[in-house]
């Protein structure tokens, strides 16, 4: 029977894609109705004649090579359609080109050793537009997540910027809180210095101005009616003046330790002291002013107990706490002095049976910003400096004061100063 | 039965010139140079050839597979890794790599490239030894290279295996050209080469 290409082919009429057969020489034997359609060259136009002349791409080395080849019998050849816009163009109605998967596949005439080309064209406008919407969907997705993958490493960031801008300022914070303290602290250092100026000059103006009005009066009394005086009242008046002079000159040596306490002007020599001694050394000093007004000092120290202190500075704080209980204290009154050494130091009372210190006042003793000052029992003059320069020659020595008063019934003033160590453990022994 | 020394050298060097010839087409595609191992020519039982195929590759493949028959049987198949399938895609369409699974657009275009190279090792082996084989038309697999192996060979065969490895170094790219002849058409492959070789 002789091969029909016509008869053979037939049967790709009825398959939904584009078939048609080329023979040897590109010459079109078969074109079937889905080609034709896709195309829209009817069959009877393009059979018998070059399918190059139809569509000159095929002239292309890339096809024309490869398809040339199949007329030899080889292998079957794809063209798809992402390396191939088209094979045989085919337009859609908005003018685009449909996208093909080509196959070519020998098929041997039986005449000779020939072989004829059959095409294959598949459609894949429909399926690519599929993919390409599920691709570009894909990518969408992609670049969202990305953007936000983007978004929040930046929040990520801004965080960690602010977490660190949060920590600086907390830093500068507590910097400011510290330099506040510290501002606060040296105002008020300030301000209690000035108070102390101020006080300072206080003192001079109205406690020398007093003792001055005295001496001028008596020296003056002496210079004017000197022939009228006898000579008792003249030696009277002299001992006045030697007296108010004296305690002038012990007020103003307060003053200047005082002063000189305050900047720190004032050498601190502590040394070996026996303080019963010390104790009697300053009763001698200050004997007459109790014998005046029969007050009777009793020195009951222990003659073991060796301080470690200042000569001077002991001297002072003695003094003017032993002086204050004779100002202080009604005739027939008693004052006391005992120590007691407790570890490290020794506790020194000052106590007396005098008049006493309204409670309310007992805080203002050891202030110099509020000075407390009150005359005698014998209307003696009180500078309201002695215990404030009590307080710091004893801190001085790392101790401290205080004071116990019953109106009426009397005063202790209890300090310590450091005891003198080896002396004291050579007593335990 | 088995081959000489002779005749083995002689279809390795049709299949080297195939495989040269297929390179060459596919640098021509890529337009990088494409580095090509000497074919390993073997002769195996169906039970030993499996073992020497697991050898090559157990990882996940995108394959492009032509049989052929007529006057040889076999089947050629050129294997990448599923990673260079889609990276070799990319190179030729332009586009960004996506997953390592081909849709039917990539795998089309891969299953082209595939055909090319394919059909220039069995044009050049064919025109060779002057015989002509009949051919399936090329098709796109996604498979275990094992598996997929072992779905294209039947027990009590024996086959002559020749396997080149080549390499698109720029690119990372890399796999296999397979060619796999049945031992039903075996004598047949002894005259073509003895005829060649006279």
């Amino acid at each position: 029977m002789k091969f029909d290409p016509n008869i053979t082919f037939q049967i790709f009429d009825h398959i939904p894609i584009g078939v048609f057969v080329l023979k040897k020489g590109f010459i079109v034997i078969y074109w079937n109705k889905v080609i034709e359609s896709l195309t829209g060259v009817p069959a009877k136009d393009i059979l018998g004649k070059n399918i190059l002349d139809f569509y000159p791409n095929l002239n292309q080395k890339r096809y024309y090579e490869r398809i040339n080849n199949i007329f030899k019998g080889a292998p079957p050849t794809i063209f798809s359609p992402q390396l191939h816009k088209y094979i045989i163009p085919c337009k859609l109605p908005n003018g685009q080109f449909r996208i093909q998967h080509t196959t070519v596949i020998p098929m041997p005439e039986n005449s000779n050793s020939d072989y004829f080309a059959v095409f294959s064209i598949q459609d894949l406008t429909d399926e690519t537009k599929i993919i390409n919407d599920y691709k570009s969907m894909r990518d969408k997705a992609f670049f969202e997540v990305n953007e936000r993958k983007k978004a929040e490493e930046k929040l990520r960031d801004f965080i960690g910027e602010l977490e660190l801008s949060k920590k600086q300022l907390e830093e500068n914070s507590d910097q400011l809180t510290e330099l506040n303290q510290k501002l606060t602290e040296s105002e008020n250092k300030l301000i209690e210095s000035n108070i102390k100026k101020d006080k300072f000059f206080s003192i001079i103006a109205h406690d020398l101005k007093s003792p001055f009005l005295g001496l001028m009066g008596y020296s003056e009394l002496l210079a004017n009616d000197l022939d009228e005086l006898d000579k008792n009242q003249v030696k009277t008046f002299a001992h006045d003046i030697n007296k108010i002079a004296k305690n002038l000159f012990n007020f103003i040596s307060n003053l200047l330790e005082w002063s000189r306490l305050q900047t720190n002007k004032i050498d601190y020599q502590p040394k070996k002291i026996h303080l019963k001694e010390a104790v009697i050394d300053t009763i001698n000093i200050i004997f007459l002013n109790a014998a005046k007004k029969n007050i009777k000092i009793i020195n009951n120290i222990d003659d073991q107990i060796f301080i470690s202190a200042d000569q001077n500075m002991l001297q002072s704080i003695l003094q003017n706490l032993i002086s204050n209980s004779i100002k202080f204290s009604n005739p027939g009154d008693e004052i006391t002095i005992n120590a007691e050494p407790k570890n490290d130091v020794v506790e020194i009372k000052v106590k007396d049976t005098g008049i006493g210190i309204n409670p309310g006042q007992l805080g203002k003793l050891f202030r110099i910003d509020t000075q407390y000052s009150r005359k005698g029992t014998a209307n003696e003059q009180g500078t309201g400096l002695g215990l404030v320069l009590c307080k710091e020659l004893i801190e001085r020595h790392n101790g401290d004061i205080r004071v116990e008063s019953v109106l009426d019934k009397g005063s202790t003033f209890t300090f310590t100063l450091p005891v003198y160590k080896e002396v004291y453990s050579n007593k335990s022994k | 039965m088995l081959l000489t020394a002779e005749q083995i050298d002689a279809l390795k060097e049709f299949i080297n010139i195939g495989v040269g010839r297929s390179a060459a087409m596919l640098n021509e595609m890529v337009q990088f140079p494409i580095k090509l191992n000497v074919p390993n020519i073997k002769i195996f039982k169906y039970s030993e050839l499996r073992k020497e195929l697991s050898k090559l590759r157990n990882d996940r493949v995108s394959t492009v597979q032509l049989d052929f028959n007529g006057s040889l049987r076999g089947i050629a198949e050129l294997v990448f890794p599923s990673i260079s399938a889609a990276k070799l895609v990319a190179l030729l369409t332009g586009e960004e790599i996506g997953s390592p699974d081909l849709d039917s657009l990539r795998a089309g275009t891969l299953c082209e490239v595939g055909n090319i190279v394919l059909n220039g090792v069995l044009g050049s082996v064919s025109n060779l030894l002057k015989k002509h084989f009949d051919y399936s038309v090329p098709r796109y697999h996604e498979e275990d290279f094992e598996k997929l192996m072992s779905n294209n060979m039947e027990e009590n065969v024996v086959y002559l295996l020749g396997e080149t490895h080549f390499e698109i170094e720029k690119l990372k790219i890399e796999g296999e050209i397979i060619l796999l002849f049945e031992l039903g058409a075996f004598e047949e492959l002894k005259i073509a080469i003895d005829n060649l070789l006279k």
